[in-house]
């Protein structure tokens, strides 16, 4: 009876182990084997990535054209 | 930064296909593949909505979980990519993606040996950034150069969002409230359309048997 249950909570451990999220894993310039540079690893950013997050968000900014309306109104 | 994203405001989409002539522009993507399309639901019954549909970069894409070469991966951007050299064009993803995204060319650059093209969020793919390689196989890295999705920056209603999901969301938010509804206008069925409101002309069963279900 102990081994079943012992049986039983192993294969669940198992089962659920299934469930779990692939980890996302960036290292030596590639994600899991597929070679690929960060966006701000180049001649323009110079491995900025605070330059980088800068420039997309005042491209995010630029789609709000309400703020943009407000703002020119006052 | 967050994960990148799209957002269509169906309020405002007009069906000008701005948005998939930029994409095809940009990439110069051949005849046959349509990494960006819009579909419009009721059409030419009033109160018709237009939704541009791309990939939507899943945060647990279903085509990563199926690819059996493990081609497609996340970057940490969240932006969902493919390696085209690791890809066999078997075409799992394509039945996985409930969107429709993957596109199976047969010929032109990006078709050769039929493999699998989709939207890159203008990100590239897995070659130098910006190089010619990368631009003949997945087109232009917009991202590497510090820009946003060219068919959302060309919207030209800015119906179509993309970006920072965090941002582009507070932008939607901010333009919900100043149309002057309530938090009811926020969220899926205002982007879609709410399944009790079909206009009059559709299928009055269908609309009620939606309606009896929310």
């Amino acid at each position: 009876m102990m081994m079943r249950r012992l049986f039983a909570v192993g294969a669940l451990a198992l089962l659920m182990a299934g469930c779990s999220d692939k980890p996302l894993v960036y290292k030596q310039g590639q994600y899991q084997g597929k070679f690929d540079a960060k966006p701000w690893d180049n001649d323009q950013f110079k491995a900025s990535k605070v330059e980088w997050e800068k420039a997309i968000r005042a491209r995010n900014q630029g789609q709000d054209e309400q703020s943009r309306a407000v703002a020119s109104a006052k | 930064m967050a994960r990148m994203k799209f957002l269509l405001d169906a309020e405002r989409c007009i069906e000008c296909n701005g948005c998939v002539t930029a994409c095809k522009s940009e990439h110069e993507i051949p005849w046959g593949v349509n990494r960006r399309r819009v579909v419009t639901l009721n059409d030419g019954v009033p109160g018709e909505k237009s939704i541009s549909v791309a990939c939507m970069h899943c945060s647990d894409a279903p085509c990563v979980a199926v690819c059996p070469v493990d081609c497609i991966y996340t970057t940490t951007e969240g932006v969902v990519l493919h390696d085209k050299d690791m890809c066999i064009g078997c075409g799992y993803c394509s039945y996985a993606c409930p969107f429709g995204a993957p596109q199976f060319p047969q010929q032109g650059l990006f078709g050769v040996r039929g493999k699998m093209d989709k939207c890159t969020f203008c990100a590239g793919g897995p070659e130098v950034d910006n190089s010619e390689e990368e631009y003949k196989k997945y087109g232009r890295n917009r991202l590497a150069e510090g820009k946003l999705p060219a068919c959302a920056e060309m919207c030209s209603t800015k119906a179509l969002l993309g970006g920072d999901g965090d941002v582009i969301s507070d932008v939607f938010r901010n333009r919900a409230l100043a149309r002057g509804k309530g938090s009811e206008v926020l969220g899926w069925a205002t982007a879609y359309g709410k399944p009790d409101a079909k206009p009059e002309g559709a299928d009055g069963k269908a609309a009620a048997k939606a309606g009896s279900k929310s």
